[in-house]
């Protein structure tokens, strides 16, 4: 079966463009349409998808710009493909939020927006070639710098000012740096040609110099955009106004593309640069974690609860990636990708759905809710105890992946993250118990689940318990290539480490 | 032509400088019909006829595309790079007249002067991107420059106009002088004023004092046209005074002209001594970078805050410069293509809402544009986010390929420098796309009272001793808009939109597809066969 | 012959299948069906497991003994990169022991929930939970590989958590509720470690391929005495051992059935299956495994003292699982795996006993649960007592009750492993004196001396009712009507079903001790012999004929010993002086007990406490000094700065223009100057 990525690409932007041309109450029907279509695509991906073979597949490779080296280059492997399916679901889940609920205020723009942005992240993720990846990685702002701006909450000028000049700051200076990876990598590796081709430039060996510093120039694109720790000062405001259906797909996806940029760019581009920062980077991430959970049970706003959870869990992500040589911590990293990316979302539907019964945002106005919410409080329990990895969860399993293979490599350091583990369940507990157990909070009105939000949340729900009974699937899928990304890094210390764990 | 045959006149190359007389008979033409006082003809011809001179030269300058020759005895080369920068101007040309077709300056200057400076300006400029001789480029310098004052302070009746044309005077003919006594110098130093002789002599003498002085002279003087800081300071005043139309045709072709002679000077001439002056231009393009995008930010006036951009974006462009490569020459043409489109959608937007909003060209006067009048609003943001560099828009190319061009040659300094000042101007930019889409107009109250006073001038200002000029000095040129403005009624300004709306189309377009004019630019860096 | 053609594997997953049906089929009929009708299909659901268990039982007979250990896969979970997690259940006598114990028991404390929660609002979700309990303790007695394991016990928790927080709207059940799910977690967190330690070296998560990869080890090779210890975490937070006890107490907030089943029962003996089932690696790490026996003997005792100070009858109770659970975890720590099992599940029979006649008593006083205020229940509920009674002497250790030679069983191969571990059985002794104590102190005050007000009202044939549902913990009024089990309480003397269960109990209590009666018989011992089958010391420890003769001996006098004491202290003086007079005189030390050896202080001012002040400096001054101040406010503030200082020289002077001008041509001048020379 051939499968033109490029359809599963435009197909959101396009239809919601000529949604945007139609009467005001049709308008997200175009991006329904648009997102479901790209959806059946990734669906059909992940049925045709051949497994074992690490390489590209289903790949588009033309010429874009001679002039400049850059191609219009699409592919798909076991990196990016769970993760095409977990942007088309939770776009999809959005644009059917907002065609149930729309916006009062010029709904056509709102759903061109959102297209816009599904087709950013979607290039994101299938751009093989840097500069692609990059022009898509810096496009997916503007939508939601829209977005955020016109349909945002309290002060959402300034919260998406602030947050747009600062990933932006770090996606430019990544700018920079892809330039002058192809043409370093011209210059000395891949005899003259100028390419941006990821493949053809991680095979090009470059020197440590530039290495260092492009790296440095990456990973402060990724680690400010997913954010992590100090990185995150945009973050508190941007989630605080961010219209809720948007912040599932912001908080759902756009942070797995920076940690996706680790895997896809930086580890097997800059091998060596990765190894002479390891350390540097796992702190960080190490203190993603528990800043991250140290916040999300101190904050009382749900937004900012779970957005400090969000930091933690990129920061296990993170370390995932980093346990350099170790196939594990990457299978796991690219697993709690997905995981987090499924959990996350529905949460921020729960908090909206919260909203409407107690009329706040924030946990010390709610309580008792369950009382006639069996079905929500029992989704939210649910999605509750995936996200802080109850085992049997998928996000255990990718968390215990991470942590074996960090365990393998970094002893300490994952000693000391399973203090994270252990924080994820009070934060998370504490936000649940809060909101929907103990005494009814003044002005809490509980009533249970409506179908329309029925439609949005149960699929969600459903999909992480599949998901949760057989992660194998994705596993084997990405198995091949991140073992190849894996062995590229890991160099001569690998070989160590298998010495000494046979 | 009847002495054709007995006189033996140098051999001319008619075809070669066809676009050049193409602009001058424009002139003469122009101002003739200038003088009728029908006013069918003043509104309406006039305007039509500097078209049609500038489509002519435009379709000479296609004509004679890829022909490469030098002409006048070598004194001016009308190679590719001289058409493609004459394209830019032409086309900045074409736009200031759509926009200056309702505008009050044209009324107040005479129609016919004023085009015909217009055009003027033009000439010189060809003259000056095509100069291969140190007098050619003296002669296109002032040829450019004079009209130039005389266009900034043709709405007569506005003080700041006046003020701005004599700044422009007073400071540009400082520059002009530093820029005769480096050339003098270089001359003195090479004993020579062909570029190509220079070039053979520059080596000679490259740690010649006299020649170095000269090159400082000759940086000072050009960077003061280009706009490069510290010789930038005339640029807000100006551009904040001049006309908007003007202030649109300087801000792109003005920038161009200089960059021409730039790239062709030190690219060509003294490349030479390269190892002593492109350090300097490099430390220059920081400076430049750095001043123009903090300069901008906090800029209520939405002309000052382009002139700081454009300040900004000459830093970037130096930075083609200083690499002395034809990359290098490449992207600095690339870029200055895609800040016509980027930069006359900005203005033109301006324009449109100068002449709807008592605002004057303050930032509140695009509040609430996104809700009511998308066709402006789009224009003026896919301009703001294709200054800023941002994906899917042209200037996100051209900043690409100035940094290809930077790092290429090992000056990835500066382009790293070149990406944290579009950082930093995401700051005003964005500012502007926030009020043009997240500001309702009554968020305005506050600065129509500042605003508001600065901009009723062209209605009730004071005439200033000056005034009268053309014979309808006396009827109010405002009165249109100002009767618009009090009935609530949209003003009718199908060419301004258009133009807004194309320039647009054109920046977003060339950001999804740029080969078509990055093959422009690679035959134009082709021209400078010194570079490799 | 195969029993009924269905083989062990099929068995095995019948015996996981019924409770998880059971869960769904009551969660998504629950708007449907009449919420009556799902307590009686969770119990059935717990009942055809436990046939099921049986079948398994049978089945596993038919093999011959060397070949009693089957692994049955289900399919791969995470198998990838190495790592091999799949979903496999091992079936060997062990395992079937266990599930045999766990599903028998569940069972009849269904049927007594059943009637005991019939005017819950919660009813239906009640045995939702109970059911998933169910299901989740059974994976993890049945899972073949240390994954599943993990699985399960983080189910348990789980299952627990809610189970306790089931009356949510109780701030204290909530708080309780957290309490022991976080501090299994960290317990799953241990577990998890240890696993990585021992997979690092075996690579493979499969139990049995793992068991074989025990014996490379090096004796206490330092990775899996790490590995080890880090198992005993797990094992001491699910089975509330010291330091990871103090979740135990609160648990009691949940419904009595819970507290019966989870929190005496089942889950808590979690930790003691753990140990025996890793036995093959704290054989090789012995230095791990003394420490398991040395903490499980101190919680024996520290249970045992806080017991007799107590005043709520839950806790009471609470308390004696905890110290039973002690001997258990010294026993299998010593390498008594039989005997530590054999009292597994005799415990798991008086016990669950006891707590289902404390709740009938508490049903009697409307739901409050202290000691304080209950009195000479004996003639009003005869057969609560009795059934209380057995218990009791079980608990004791009285001949020929259950406890009484699984308990010194213990003691005796403990002594019998010889130099130091004699003191641990000697202090075992001193522990079974103090579970007399308080045993009968307990019910010596609730059913002896003059009847309470509701007990009179029992006698009358009316069941009392307070005036309005408190909170037993903190007084405060339940705000609705989710609080102590709906209107009205129910009692054993007027419920069937309860008196099935609480009969059936009774029965086990007094009988099952004679599974193993030392010298006689052996039947527990050699059932479960093919599992320990590569143990070093399973057959080889046996104490003397002598060592177990004095033991018992010594543990019947130590019994009876104590609830004389336990007599005359409670019973025979009315006012009780004696034990005012004593608690007067020793009140330094009652207050030491009554605050349980402040180890709820200790960790709150350790552990919970500097979090929560971290959280808060990072949410008060962090964030906003740094995060906002230095790394927003840096870079911007610098910018804004530069443009001030640009807009500031933006003079609009033409004077200062030029003459900026003629600076910079001078500057660039120079520059050239000396870059020329």
């Amino acid at each position: 079966m051939t499968i033109h990525l490029s359809f599963l690409l435009f197909f959101p932007v396009v239809l919601a463009t000529l949604g945007a041309f139609m009467p005001r109450g049709l308008a997200p029907v175009g991006l329904l349409a648009g997102s479901l279509v790209s959806l059946v695509y990734a669906v059909l991906l992940l049925f045709d998808f051949e497994t074992g073979t690490g390489g590209l597949q289903y790949v588009t490779d033309d010429a874009w710009i001679e002039e400049l080296g850059v191609r219009y280059m699409l592919g798909i492997d076991g990196l990016n493909l769970w993760l095409v399916g977990l942007t088309t679901l939770l776009f999809a889940a959005s644009a059917l939020w907002i065609t149930l609920r729309p916006p009062p205020d010029r709904p056509n723009l709102y759903a061109f927006h959102l297209g816009l942005a599904e087709t950013a992240v979607l290039g994101a993720f299938l751009a093989q070639d840097l500069i692609l990846f990059v022009l898509f990685f810096d496009l997916m702002l503007v939508p939601f710098y829209f977005l955020i701006g016109q349909w945002g909450g309290p002060d959402r000028v300034a919260a998406t000012f602030k947050l747009v000049v600062y990933t932006l700051a770090g996606s430019l200076l990544m700018l920079a740096a892809a330039v002058a990876t192809g043409v370093t990598a011209a210059a000395d590796g891949t005899g003259g040609d100028l390419t941006f081709s990821i493949a053809r430039l991680s095979e090009a060996q470059l020197d440590t110099g530039p290495q260092r510093w492009i790296f440095v120039a990456f990973a402060l694109a990724f680690l400010i955009k997913m954010p992590a720790f100090p990185f995150h000062g945009w973050m508190p405001d941007g989630y605080r106004t961010m219209p809720l259906p948007v912040l599932a797909v912001f908080s759902g996806v756009l942070s797995k593309v920076a940690a996706y940029g680790f895997l896809r760019v930086v580890l097997p581009i800059l091998p060596d640069a990765s190894e002479d920062f390891q350390l540097v980077i796992l702190l960080l991430a190490l203190a993603s974690v528990l800043y991250g959970s140290a916040q999300a049970f101190t904050q009382t706003n749900t937004r900012l609860i779970l957005g400090y959870s969000s930091v933690a869990q990129l920061g296990f992500i993170v370390l995932g990636i980093f346990a350099l040589g170790e196939a594990a911590g990457a299978q796991g990293a690219l697993l709690q990708m997905v995981n987090h990316g499924l959990v996350v979302a529905p949460l921020f539907f729960i908090v909206a759905l919260l909203q409407e019964r107690t009329g706040s945002e924030d946990i010390r106005d709610m309580g008792g809710v369950a009382f006639r919410a069996p079905v929500l409080s029992t989704l939210f329990l649910i999605v509750a105890l995936a996200t802080l990895a109850m085992p049997g969860s998928a996000n255990f399993a990718g968390e215990f992946l991470i942590l074996l293979g960090l365990f393998n490599s970094e002893l300490v350091i994952a000693i000391i993250a399973f203090t994270g583990v252990a924080m994820a369940s009070v934060y998370m507990l504490r936000a649940f118990i809060r909101a929907v157990h103990n005494r009814v909070g003044a002005g809490v009105k509980s009533f249970d689940l409506s179908v329309r939000d029925g439609a949005v949340l149960v699929p969600l729900v459903l999909a992480i318990v599949a998901f949760a009974v057989y992660p194998q699937q994705a596993l084997r899928h990405s198995e091949a290539t991140v073992e190849q990304v894996v062995a590229a890094p890991a160099g001569a210390d690998a070989v160590a480490q298998n010495g000494a764990a046979p | 032509m009847i002495f054709a045959a007995d006189v033996s006149g140098p051999t001319i190359d008619w075809m070669a400088i066809s676009p050049l007389i193409a602009l001058l008979g424009g002139v003469c033409v122009v101002l003739m019909t200038g003088l009728m006082r029908a006013p069918f003809v003043r509104h309406t011809l006039v305007a039509l006829l500097t078209l049609v001179a500038l489509g002519v030269a435009g379709g000479l300058v296609i004509a004679t595309w890829g022909d490469n020759v030098s002409v006048i005895s070598g004194a001016l080369a009308m190679d590719d790079l001289t058409l493609a920068l004459t394209l830019i101007f032409l086309a900045a040309a074409a736009s200031c007249v759509l926009l200056s077709w309702r505008a009050v300056a044209p009324r107040e200057a005479g129609h016919g002067e004023y085009y015909a400076l217009l055009l003027t300006v033009v000439l010189g400029m060809v003259v000056l991107a095509g100069a291969t001789n140190l007098v050619s480029v003296f002669v296109g310098y002032e040829l450019l420059s004079i009209p130039l004052y005389v266009l900034c302070a043709t709405e007569m009746r506005r003080a700041t106009s006046l003020e701005s044309g004599l700044k422009y005077l007073i400071v540009g003919s400082v520059g002009s002088a530093t820029l005769l006594y480096g050339l003098a110098f270089v001359y003195g130093a090479t004993g020579a004023t062909d570029f190509g002789a220079i070039a053979e002599g520059v080596d000679a003498v490259r740690t010649d004092v006299l020649l170095l002085t000269g090159l400082a002279l000759v940086i000072a003087g050009l960077a003061f046209k280009a706009s490069v800081a510290p010789f930038h300071q005339w640029t807000p005043d100006v551009y904040e005074g001049a006309p908007t139309a003007i202030t649109a045709f300087m801000a792109v072709a003005t920038k161009a002209a200089a960059f021409g002679v730039l790239v062709r000077f030190f690219d060509v001439a003294v490349i030479g001594a390269s190892g002593s002056w492109a350090p300097a231009l490099a430390a220059l393009a920081v400076v430049t970078i750095l001043v123009g995008n903090v300069g901008a930010i906090g800029q209520s006036s939405l002309k000052r805050l382009l002139a700081y951009s454009s300040v900004a974006q000459a830093g970037y462009m130096l930075a083609g410069v200083v690499v002395t490569t034809q990359l290098g020459a490449r992207a600095v043409v690339f870029y200055l293509a895609v800040y016509l489109f980027m930069n006359v959608a900005a203005f033109a937007v301006i324009v449109a809402r100068e002449r709807e909003t008592g605002l004057g060209d303050d930032i509140s006067s695009l509040y609430g544009l996104g809700a009511d009048r998308p066709l402006l609003a789009w224009p003026m943001t896919i301009a703001m986010l294709s200054l800023a560099g941002f994906p899917a828009t042209a200037g996100f190319f051209g900043k690409v390929y100035l940094i290809d061009a930077a790092v290429a040659n090992a000056y990835a300094w500066l382009g790293v420098a070149i990406v944290i000042g579009s950082a930093i101007s995401l700051a005003y930019y964005l500012r502007v796309v926030a009020a043009v889409w997240m500001r309702a107009p009554d968020e305005r109250v506050v600065a129509v009272g500042a605003a508001g006073a600065a901009a009723v001038g062209p209605g009730a200002g004071a005439r200033p001793a000056i005034a009268g000029g053309s014979v309808e000095a006396s009827e109010d040129p405002d009165a249109v808009a100002a009767e618009a403005r009090l009935s609530g009624r949209r003003l009718q300004q199908p060419e301004v939109v258009g133009l807004a709306v194309v320039c647009a189309a054109a920046s977003l377009f060339l950001g999804i597809y740029p080969s078509p004019l990055l093959d422009l630019a690679r035959d134009a860096g082709a021209a400078l066969t010194n570079l490799f | 012959m195969r029993s009924a053609g269905v083989s062990l594997e099929t068995y095995g997953w019948l015996v996981l299948a019924f409770p998880l049906a059971g869960t769904v089929l009551i969660a998504l009929s629950s708007q449907l069906l009449p919420s009556k009708l799902h307590g009686y299909v969770g119990t059935l659901a717990i009942a055809l497991s436990f046939l099921s268990a049986i079948g398994a039982l049978f089945a596993l007979l038919d093999l011959g003994p060397e070949e009693r250990q089957v692994v049955s896969v289900g399919w791969d979970y995470a198998n990838t990169v190495g790592v091999d997690a799949q979903l496999s259940l091992l079936l060997d006598p062990l395992s079937v022991f266990m599930s045999l114990v766990v599903s028998g028991v569940s069972t009849l404390i269904h049927l007594y929930a059943v009637s005991y929660m019939a005017s819950d609002r919660g009813y239906t979700r009640f045995f939702a939970y109970l059911n998933f309990f169910v299901f989740s303790m059974l994976l993890l007695v049945l899972a073949g590989n240390f994954f599943l394991l993990i699985v399960g016990w983080a189910f348990v928790g789980a299952a627990s958590y809610l189970l306790i927080s089931f009356w949510y709207r109780r701030t204290t059940a909530t708080a309780a509720g957290i309490k022991a799910f976080v501090i299994n977690v960290v317990g799953d967190v241990g577990l998890v470690l240890g696993t990585y330690f021992i997979f690092k070296h075996t690579g493979t998560l499969d139990f049995v391929a793992a068991f074989e990869g025990a014996g490379e080890f090096a004796r206490n090779d330092g990775d899996l005495v790490a590995g080890c210890l880090l198992l005993l975490v797990g094992a001491f937070a699910k089975s509330a051992q010291i330091p990871f006890h103090t979740w135990l107490p609160d648990a009691m907030e949940g419904p009595t059935p819970v507290s019966a089943l989870i929190h005496a029962a089942t889950m808590v003996t979690a930790g003691v299956y753990l140990i025996a089932r890793m036995h093959p690696f704290f054989e090789q790490a012995p230095a791990a495994a003394d420490v398991g026996a040395i903490l499980g003997c101190a919680t024996l005792l520290v249970a045992a003292t806080i017991a007799l100070v107590v005043t709520d009858l839950k806790r009471v109770i609470a308390y004696s699982t905890m110290s039973q659970i002690g001997y258990m975890i010294m026993g299998v720590c010593s390498a008594a795996y039989s005997a530590g099992l054999f009292h597994l599940m005799t415990h798991a029979f008086f016990k669950a006993l006891l707590f289902m006649a404390a709740g009938s008593v508490i049903a009697a006083m409307a739901g409050d649960q202290n000691l304080d205020r209950m009195s000479g229940f004996r003639k009003a509920m005869p057969f609560t007592f009795a059934c209380m009674a057995i218990g009791g002497l079980a608990l004791a250790g009285v001949p020929p009750f259950a406890g009484f030679f699984s308990k010194d069983e213990i003691i005796s191969l403990v002594i019998a492993r010889g130099d130091w571990h004699v003191v641990l059985g000697v202090l075992g002794f001193a522990g079974s004196f103090l579970t007399a104590v308080y045993t009968w102190r307990m019910i010596f005050r609730a059913f002896y001396g003059p009847p309470v007000e509701p007990a009179l009202e029992l006698e009358g044939g009316h069941l009392h009712h307070a005036p309005e549902h408190t909170n037993p913990a903190t007084g405060e009024v339940e705000d609705t009507d989710v609080g102590f089990p709906g209107a009205d309480h129910h009692v054993a003397e007027r419920e069937w079903s309860m008196k099935v269960a609480m009969g059936l109990l009774a029965l086990g209590a007094t009988v099952a001790g004679f599974l193993q009666v030392p010298q006689v018989t052996h039947v527990l011992h050699d059932f479960l012999e093919p599992t320990f089958a590569e143990s070093r010391f399973y057959e080889a420890l046996e104490p003397s004929g002598a060592l177990t003769l004095t033991s018992l001996a010594v543990g019947a006098l130590l019994a009876l010993g104590g609830i004389a004491l336990a007599y005359a202290l409670w019973v025979t003086d009315e006012e009780r002086r004696r034990v005012t007079a004593l608690r007067g005189r020793l009140s330094g030390l009652h207050g030491f007990l009554a605050r349980k050896w402040y180890f709820d202080d200790l960790i709150d001012t350790v552990v919970v406490r500097p979090f929560a002040m971290f959280g808060r400096f990072a949410r008060d001054v962090f964030e906003r000094v740094v995060i906002n101040g230095v790394f927003v406010g840096g870079p911007s503030g610098a910018v804004r700065a530069g443009s001030a200082a640009v807009r500031a020289a933006q003079s609009g002077f033409v004077r200062y223009y030029a003459a900026l001008l003629l600076v910079g041509v001078t500057a660039l001048g120079l520059y050239f100057l000396i870059a020329a020379s």
